[in-house]
Parts: C-alpha cells; sequence; structure tokens
C-alpha cells in the first residue's frame, strides 16, 4: 500500500514539474495540503466545494468510527477477559457471546472506517489529478477592468 | 478531456477500493471450547423432619472427570441460586432447614479443571415440622 502512495506521489511530481509553472505547482501543493484547496485557487468553486465537503465528512466519519471500533474492542477484551477466567459454563456462554458480538460490531466499523478512509484518499487523488492534469486557472477569480471613468472589480465564477 | 474525466473517476474508484478491501483487524476469535460435563439427572427431593435429602442419576462415564457435585438452593422469583454444599456422592442431606417452608434444589457437576457444568432443572419440597 505504501509503495503504491509513494509512487502515485512521485508520478504527480513529475507531472506537476512537467507542468513548469510555478502556479500550478502551488495548486498542487495546496491539493495536497486539502482536497479542493487547489480547485478553490483556480476559481473552480463547486468542485473545490464537493471535495472539501466530502473530504470534511470523510475526516469526520474517520474519527467517529474509530472511537466506535476503540470502543467495541474494549468491550471485545473485555469479554474475553471474562471468557477465559468463567468458572461455570453459563458464564462461559454468555462472555463468548459478548466476545462475538463485540467482535462483529467492531469488524463491521472498521469496515466502514476503511470506506472513510479510501474516499477521502479518493478525494486527495482526484484534487490532485484534477489539478496537475487539467486546465490552468484561465480566469482570475477576482480582476480589476479599467474603464474610461474608473475601474470595476470583477468577480467570475467558473464551474 | 472525457478520458482525463474517466482516469480520475477510476483512480478514485481504485483508491478507495485497495484501501476498503484491506480489512484485517486482528485474527477472529478462536471457537467455543469449553467442554462442559453432563447435566446431572432425576434430581429428587425427600422432605424429611428439618431436612431434606437430594439425590440424582449421573453417568458412570462421566465419573472420571468429576472434581464434585454442586448443590443450590434456587430462588424461582429471583431466578437465583445459592450454594448449599457439595458432594462426590449422588446423595445431598441438606440439614437445619426451616419446616413448612417450600424449598428448591439445582445440581451441576464440576470437572476437575474447576470447570462447572449447566445446572439442572429445579426441584422442590415442602419441608415437614418436629
Amino acid at each position: 500500500m505504501r509503495k503504491i502512495v509513494v509512487t502515485v506521489l512521485i508520478a504527480l511530481l513529475l507531472m506537476s514539474s512537467a507542468a513548469s509553472t510555478a502556479e500550478r505547482t502551488e495548486d498542487v501543493i495546496k491539493s495536497v495540503v486539502f482536497p479542493g484547496w487547489g480547485q478553490f485557487s483556480t476559481g473552480r468553486y463547486t468542485r473545490g466545494a464537493v471535495m472539501m465537503g466530502t473530504a470534511l465528512v470523510s475526516i469526520g466519519a474517520i474519527s467517529g468510527l474509530t472511537l466506535q471500533y476503540n470502543r467495541h474492542m474494549d468491550s471485545y477484551e473485555e469479554a474475553a477477559r471474562g471468557y477465559a477466567q468463567a468458572t461455570y459454563i453459563g458464564d462461559a456462554v454468555e462472555y463468548y457471546s459478548q466476545m462475538t458480538d463485540s467482535w462483529n460490531e467492531a469488524d463491521d466499523t472498521y469496515r466502514y472506517r476503511n470506506i472513510a478512509i479510501g474516499v477521502l484518499a479518493g478525494m486527495y487523488v482526484w484534487s490532485i489529478l484534477d489539478i496537475t492534469l487539467g486546465p490552468e486557472a484561465s480566469v482570475s477569480p477576482v480582476a480589476m477592468e479599467l474603464r474610461p471613468d474608473g475601474f470595476m472589480i470583477v468577480k467570475t465564477f467558473s464551474f | 478531456m472525457m478520458l482525463k474525466k474517466m482516469i480520475m473517476a477510476l483512480t478514485v474508484v481504485v483508491a478507495a477500493a485497495l484501501v476498503s478491501c484491506s480489512n484485517n483487524h486482528g485474527t477472529e476469535p478462536a471457537p467455543f471450547d469449553v467442554d462442559a460435563m453432563p447435566i446431572p439427572a432425576d434430581l429428587t427431593v425427600t422432605p424429611g423432619t428439618e431436612q431434606a435429602t437430594i439425590s440424582w442419576n449421573y453417568p458412570m462415564e462421566s465419573m472420571g472427570a468429576l472434581e464434585e457435585f454442586r448443590v443450590y438452593y434456587y430462588f424461582a422469583p429471583f431466578d437465583a441460586v445459592e450454594l448449599a454444599g457439595t458432594t462426590t456422592d449422588l446423595t445431598y442431606v441438606d440439614t437445619k432447614l426451616v419446616g413448612n417452608v417450600e424449598y428448591c434444589y439445582r445440581v451441576s457437576a464440576v470437572d476437575t479443571f474447576g470447570m462447572e457444568g449447566w445446572r439442572s432443572g429445579e426441584e422442590c419440597a415442602v419441608i415437614n415440622t418436629r
């Protein structure tokens, strides 16, 4: 898994250097720091918001599911201790049932957490590839337009 | 442009799949491996004067692994038990009981490792007075 991540990062760095513009490199770095930030810098607000929103929801889910997973594992270990020390078959059966229930719940939580990690990783990859391979920011989100009677601030939305 | 979008979407899916497939947070619990002693059968309670004689049957082939029998008072309203005494025989005499009171008993077998098997069903009797 680490090899894949390192390979992808090296490929992205090479691709970003191929782009050969300082601005693009800066945008790539922003996307590496947080998905969608680079898109915001290039004026693609909707896409950036989708990436950032999804990444934030994923981070929240990962945190919550990690806490839940730890709770299930604590419960599992407690039941496992009870099972190991049981001196009555009824207690052993009860503790074993608690053990398997806690284990299954921990297993499900672990799987959901991995999916959330996958979504977050996907957002990173999408954001970085989008910046690296996508068109450069052609329109500045905020610009000053000169007029005969003065100037005007122009705000441009690009999707 | 279409190809780039497809590559991006594919990368996202592959990344998510790679992470979510690595589901190995430890080894599963071992199968339940506690061998219980057989349950004492044909429990009878014979009331006496302020005492009761509790007797039961037990398979001879399991007597070799037997450490002791445990005789319990059983309190039906609370579904609770309290140890009355232990024996290695198939009979237990419970003394110093109160007359005109119903006593219920359950019996279990304990193996030489200290693991107590399932308790028998309860059997009750009203104790005679002097």
